[in-house]
């Protein structure tokens, strides 16, 4: 079963595929640095890019993006307390007081190892538990497929938390955006409206790019602010080497925020920033001195750091094994998959082998990377790309969101598009509808049709097919399970709420 | 359902819940879609008037719980537009900018649109400016011109 993980390596270890996980981890700490950017946002517009590449040289330049984004997001979050994404949030707690008290760079010392290690942890996880699952996943028949296509959508509109409404809105859209184009069984059009464009369907990197690179490049010319970089010039950096002994007390830090990345990460739905918030409070509950968290103690630093890189890899099990991304960077990182033409999913282990493992070796080297790339020298640049005019960087994002729609087939109609939904992306964004189960809906709305209508081929016509297997029956208790758990816990809470307030 | 309620954001999006507009916008779109699967084949049709005739509902449940938000005098906490004059230039710009690639060639356009975009919405330094548009633009032609030999709208005086 790990036969094929030793054989994908020497081709990981090539002088381009390794360059390609460096850039990618240097491009992703500078746009994880930059407040509004995140690392989706990045590998959408890398996507295109990426047509003509090796697929294993894309694939790392996403993993190097994925990995050095997380750690980039704690660079704004230590200097300014704003962070650079979501998932370092829990990272300002602590860094910018140590900041303030002229630990910056010690605070983004802890945070580099911490999300290095986190990063090793969850690609070894990923090594171990993908190719045994993807291996039961291989049993699995159109029913189960179908079944396991609505599972992943269910999950991410039910533990994705905030607005259900808005999440099954958002789902059902992007289930309806698959739909476009050339039906592939009959052959009649879709919502074409008479464009040869739309026969094929609609890209996914063209919705992607419309809706997750688009709207923080309005965000970056619309926000009328400059950031106080004051922190930034005095970071107080000593080597990195020389730091690392005196961070290894926080090694329980670690091992416990390790383990709550990876699990958030599994769990489609969750994802780095509830990791965060998770690891970061169970670290301050198992802390000899709480009262001093808050107030610049590196432990809050490492707990939140190891957690959100944690979940990096980890986010990638159900997204390899099942076709189904937990999170918003793991449906970007399908959507790269598949114009490379690799279908996730259980097939990809057996039809692409050197590709899939090798996706993995380059998330373990860009953990590694991590740290070398977290010596004094590179702090302190990194810390230099907060002072990059907002305004420039806006006007050089949508130039780069053109290039990369335009090349995918040459023509003007895909930008078009993209431009469309990166409207339709933005009032999404501003009116609180989740923009991952759009992704989602894509992506598995065409598969979970296909399945269901091969299903009933299978069973003449017959519904009851659907329910018919074992595998397909506890697939359907997990469904319900996921939809009616939120709401008996929402239930629960209201009147818990409703006792107090009487 | 997570918004926190407040009756300050229907004074900042001039008295109308942003989500009643997305609601009837829903429910109308979906309406109008769902009119276009009459002739389409039974199965054909099957997906798409299942997720149409759920967005329609959804939006419908949309409006209703706008509805009982006015009725108790409470609205989403939604701001829309960070500066809506903003929001509109920058509409614009891309508008401007995607119509004119087309128009004129690709790198005519990015070379003046960058030094543009950049100045009207702040970044006031024309060393800086002109150092950016000539690293980009000249960086993507290299790129896309002698490494990829790939094709980008074609300049209006070299057709």
């Amino acid at each position: 079963m790990y036969g094929n993980l030793i054989d994908a390596l020497p081709s990981v270890l090539s002088l381009g595929n390794l360059l390609a996980v460096v850039i990618g981890v240097v491009a992703g700490i500078c746009v994880g640095a930059l407040p509004g950017l995140s690392a989706t946002m990045a590998i959408s517009v890398l996507i295109p890019f990426t047509f003509g590449m090796d697929p294993l040289v894309a694939l790392g330049m996403m993993a190097g993006i994925y990995n050095g984004a997380m750690y980039g997001g704690s660079i704004p979050a230590v200097l300014l307390r704003i962070p650079g994404t979501p998932a370092a949030v829990a990272t300002s707690f602590d860094g910018y007081p140590m900041a303030q008290q002229g630990r910056g760079g010690y605070a983004l010392q802890v945070a580099v190892v911490s999300s290095a290690l986190g990063g090793i942890v969850s690609a070894l996880v990923l090594m171990l538990l993908a190719p045994p699952l993807a291996k039961v996943t291989l049993l699995f028949g159109p029913t189960e497929i179908f079944w396991v296509a609505v599972f992943g959508m269910s999950a991410i509109v039910f533990l994705l938390g905030g607005d259900v409404l808005k999440g099954l809105i958002s789902a059902a859209f992007g289930v309806f955006v698959s739909l476009v184009g050339a039906d592939t069984i009959t052959g009649a059009e879709r919502y074409t409206f008479g464009h040869l464009e739309l026969l094929d369907g609609i890209n996914i990197v063209v919705l992607l790019v419309g809706l997750y690179a688009l709207p923080p490049a309005i965000g970056l010319l619309e926000e009328v602010r400059d950031f106080d970089t004051e922190n930034t010039g005095r970071l107080n950096t000593t080597s990195i080497w020389k730091a690392i002994p005196g961070m290894l007390k926080y090694w329980k830090t670690w091992v416990r925020s390790s383990i709550i990345g990876v699990f958030v990460g599994i769990l489609p739905g969750a994802g780095g920033s509830m990791a965060a918030f998770l690891s970061y409070n169970e670290a301050r509950r198992a802390s000899k001195n709480p009262e001093e968290w808050g107030k610049g103690e590196p432990e809050g630093v490492a707990a939140s750091e190891t957690s959100n890189n944690a979940d990096t890899a980890a986010a990638l099990i159900p997204a390899l094994t099942l076709g189904i991304p937990g999170t918003a960077v793991a449906a970007v990182m399908l959507g790269g998959l598949l114009i490379h033409g690799l279908q996730p999913g259980p097939m990809l282990f057996r039809d692409n082998p050197e590709i899939v493992f090798g996706f993995m070796w380059q998330f373990l080297f860009a953990a590694v990377l991590l740290i070398f790339l977290g010596g004094a020298l590179a702090t302190n640049s990194f810390a230099q790309v907060l002072r990059l005019p907002r305004p420039l960087l806006g006007a050089i994002i949508i130039s780069l969101v053109f290039i990369g729609v335009y090349s995918i087939n040459g023509r003007m109609f895909d930008v078009y598009l993209m431009l469309g939904f990166g409207l339709i992306g933005y009032f999404m964004d501003k009116l609180k509808f989740p923009l991952p189960p759009v992704v989602l809906g894509l992506i598995l709305g065409g598969f979970a049709e296909q399945n269901l209508r091969l299903a009933l081929r299978i069973g003449g016509g017959d519904w009851g097919i659907l329910a018919s297997s074992p595998t397909a029956k506890i697939l359907i208790g997990m469904i319900l399970l996921v939809v009616l758990m939120p709401l008996f816990s929402r239930l629960r809470r209201s009147r818990k709420a409703n006792r107090v307030a009487g | 359902m997570n918004s926190e309620p407040t009756n300050t954001a229907a004074e900042r999006s001039g008295g109308i819940d942003p989500d009643l507009i997305a609601g009837v916008v829903i429910v109308l779109g979906a309406g109008v879609l769902l009119t276009r699967t009459t002739d389409m084949p039974g199965m054909t049709a099957l997906l798409p008037v299942t997720m149409l005739s759920a967005l329609i509902i959804l939006g419908i449940l949309m409006i209703g719980r706008c509805a009982l938000r006015h009725r108790r005098r409470t609205t989403a906490s939604i701001k829309v537009f960070d500066n809506a004059k903003r929001f509109v230039g920058i509409i614009a710009a891309i508008a401007i900018y995607v119509a004119a690639v087309a128009l004129l060639g690709f790198y005519t356009t990015t070379a003046v649109m960058i030094p543009v975009v950049a100045w009207c919405f702040g970044y006031r330094s024309l060393k800086g400016v002109l150092l950016a548009d000539l690293i980009f633009t000249g960086g993507i032609a290299i790129v896309f011109v002698l490494l990829m030999g790939q094709e980008l709208p074609t300049e209006f005086f070299l057709r």
